[in-house]
């Protein structure tokens, strides 16, 4: 379980809105086979850098540690997927 | 199909799709016949190894199902054509201690389910789609078919199964989604988890 998620997303101070952006991030990358896979990278990254100012931002310390990471994580794959790795 | 079935088919958040809409995380790998090898490892009694040949072989199962993804789509009665997973796992004898399985693609993706949810008769390792070869873009050659899951359970492009003796979360799974993926429970993302 995320740290710190347990509702939907209720406004722009709230970890499930930070994680709606991941998965937003995230959808960019799984629908990419059917568009222009660089440019769903790249939107996915600029989803990514918003999540991530949206998590440093949090109060909870457990949440913005967690979807920091997650943040992290997928910014690292996109590094992967951009060195064509 | 009336509408009152097809509604009565689609899990909670989900809209139909006549379409397949494609998703993937990672490239399609290449396909090489000659090359191509699907192995049972981990904690089993004997690991076993098919090449594409030995592979096709294998007595086959067809099962109409229902594909459920995660971002809110579900398509009705697919046809798959392909191995039963039980058989697949039975070759290689699960250990005692066998609880789980990641299923692997040749990339690092992973997915993880407890055995007891893949020992069903809908459960499939797929070559067919609806009569026809599993296009590279749905996971061809060969794919996971686990209906009663988020379909990125389902793990394309399968080279093989890794049996455990506890719980390892898949690509996804690590990635902040829901660990079991139960459609019908609306299961997407683990901050739902232990609710």
């Amino acid at each position: 379980m995320l740290a710190g998620m347990d509702a939907r997303p209720e406004g722009p101070n709230d970890p499930a809105a930070v994680w709606d952006l991941i998965r937003r991030a995230d959808e960019f990358v799984k629908y990419s086979p059917n568009r222009d896979p660089a440019t769903a990278r790249a939107q996915a990254r600029r989803q990514l850098e918003r999540a991530a100012e949206a998590a440093s931002a949090l109060t909870d310390a457990d949440a913005r540690d967690a979807l920091t990471a997650q943040v992290r994580r997928r910014l690292d794959d996109l590094d992967i997927d951009d060195a064509g790795g | 199909m009336p509408a009152a079935d097809q509604a009565a088919r689609t899990p909670p958040g989900q809209h139909l799709t006549r379409g397949w809409p494609i998703l993937h995380a990672e490239g399609i790998p290449p396909f090489d016949p000659a090359s191509w090898r699907f192995r049972v490892t981990g904690a089993v009694d004997r690991t076993v190894e098919w090449t594409w040949d030995e592979f096709r072989a294998l007595p086959s199962a067809t099962v109409t199902s229902d594909i459920h993804c995660v971002t809110g789509w579900s398509k009705l009665d697919n046809t798959w054509e392909g191995v039963p997973f039980r058989d697949i796992v039975g070759a290689a004898g699960p250990t005692a201690a066998a609880t789980h399985a990641l299923i692997e693609a040749p990339s690092a993706y992973t997915a993880n389910l407890p055995l007891e949810a893949l020992d069903d008769d809908d459960v499939l390792f797929a070559w067919s789609h609806d009569g026809e070869p599993l296009p590279p873009e749905h996971g061809g050659p060969l794919r996971l078919v686990v209906p009663k899951r988020y379909f990125w359970k389902s793990v394309k492009w399968a080279v093989g199964v890794r049996l455990l003796e506890r719980d390892v979360r898949g690509y996804w799974e690590e990635r902040g989604y829901h660990n079991d993926a139960d459609p019908w429970a609306e299961q997407r993302y683990a901050w739902q988890e232990g609710r």
